[in-house]
């Protein structure tokens, strides 16, 4: 009987306190905290279309309303991805550290299902 | 550190605290309170693997509220099963990297937090446009729909409309959950959405959402029915 107690006390504890306890069992206390450092375009390359907390929120809607009047309406403006990659050359360094830390798919790029070729070289 | 950050993680820990501390004690108050007699509901599983089994049908498919009112499973099934989504998709700022296991849901996309808040507004509804149930809805009842609601709103608000920059909101929260404090996001409608969702968490230990804990302990459902083949004794009632 207080055995029985015991046991379904631990197990509501482990349920509830997952995240320290993953967080304490993992052993990347020290680095994981800090959002990631993304590797920003040359600044005599100019301004981005949208000031950078902006961005930081919304990028997405930017491509996804692009794609639409891109592919549905053929009205090609700013927002383009092809755009984007003329200051921001290289996925690894730039996407896929903040994605990688959030945990989100970026949706635009054929090895995530997407339809882009991702742009991989610096130069 | 702000005021503000400092505030917010202050309020956060008392707040865990007292979910922790509250939950955890309701848990043990559950688990030793005696249960004397052999009441499981009939027709009731004589095996315990039956029992188990019905205690997951309990939990899984809430089958008791399906056998007695359709409606208010649908809206409470939906909800309960978007919420279920929703804390799995929530995981991503709590664990430094997405575990493995919940990648897949976040994969698809359906707008799961309407799926969320429409079965609460028809709750609330029920609960206003039916005599019987508005005759027995007490305050607090309509205040946890409400609470509900509010942190669905708040959170379709930083997912769909005025977004939310997610690596800030996880490096608040990141620190945390490993104890070293970050700054907290300036964004008035992610402010918001945490501070509704810490009153629930302070607010969960007294009331009636402590059904989450609770289901697995109710004696009419978790009892094996062989009163017959063993006699039935509690530890107190056990003589010598």
């Amino acid at each position: 009987m207080k055995m029985r107690a015991i046991i379904a006390f631990l197990a509501f504890l482990i349920v509830l306190t997952l995240p320290f306890l993953v967080s304490a069992g993992s052993g990347n206390i020290l680095q994981s905290v800090q959002a990631p450092e993304i590797e920003l375009p040359d600044p005599e390359l100019g301004e981005c279309v949208e000031d950078v907390s902006y961005m930081r929120a919304n990028h997405m809607v930017l491509l996804k309303e692009e794609r639409e009047r891109a592919v549905r309406h053929g009205e090609r403006g700013d927002y383009s991805l092809s755009n984007c990659f003329s200051c921001h050359t290289n996925i690894t360094t730039f996407c896929k550290r903040c994605h990688d830390y959030a945990g989100v798919k970026p949706g635009c790029f054929e090895i995530e299902e997407g339809c882009h070729y991702a742009p991989t070289s610096n130069d | 550190m702000s005021g503000l950050t400092l505030f917010y993680t202050a309020f956060t820990y008392i707040a865990i605290a007292i979910f922790l501390y509250g939950f955890l004690t309701r848990i043990w108050k559950y688990a030793t309170t005696p249960s004397p007699l052999k009441i499981p509901l009939t027709p009731a599983p004589v095996q315990p693997a039956g029992a188990v089994y019905r205690i997951i049908q309990e939990v899984g498919f809430f089958k008791s509220l399906f056998y007695s009112n359709r409606i208010i499973w649908l809206a409470g099934y939906l909800f309960h099963l978007a919420l279920a989504i929703v804390l799995i998709k929530h995981a991503r700022f709590f664990f430094a990297s997405t575990p493995v296991a919940f990648h897949w849901i976040t994969t698809f996309e359906i707008w799961i937090g309407f799926i969320m808040l429409l079965p609460l507004l028809l709750l609330f509804l029920l609960r206003l446009v039916i005599d019987r149930t508005y005759y027995i809805s007490i305050m607090m009842d309509y205040l946890i729909l409400v609470l509900l609601m509010g942190i669905a709103v708040t959170g379709i608000l930083t997912k769909y409309f005025v977004r939310t920059d997610i690596v800030s909101v996880k490096q608040f929260v990141m620190g945390l959950v490993q104890v070293r404090p970050e700054a907290l996001p300036a964004d008035p409608i992610f402010i918001i959405h945490f501070t509704l969702v810490m009153l629930l968490l302070i607010y969960f230990p007294f009331s009636k959402l402590m059904h989450a804990g609770g289901i697995f302990f109710s004696p009419t459902r978790n009892q094996v029915d062989d009163p017959r083949e063993l006699r039935h004794e509690t530890a107190w009632a056990a003589k010598g």
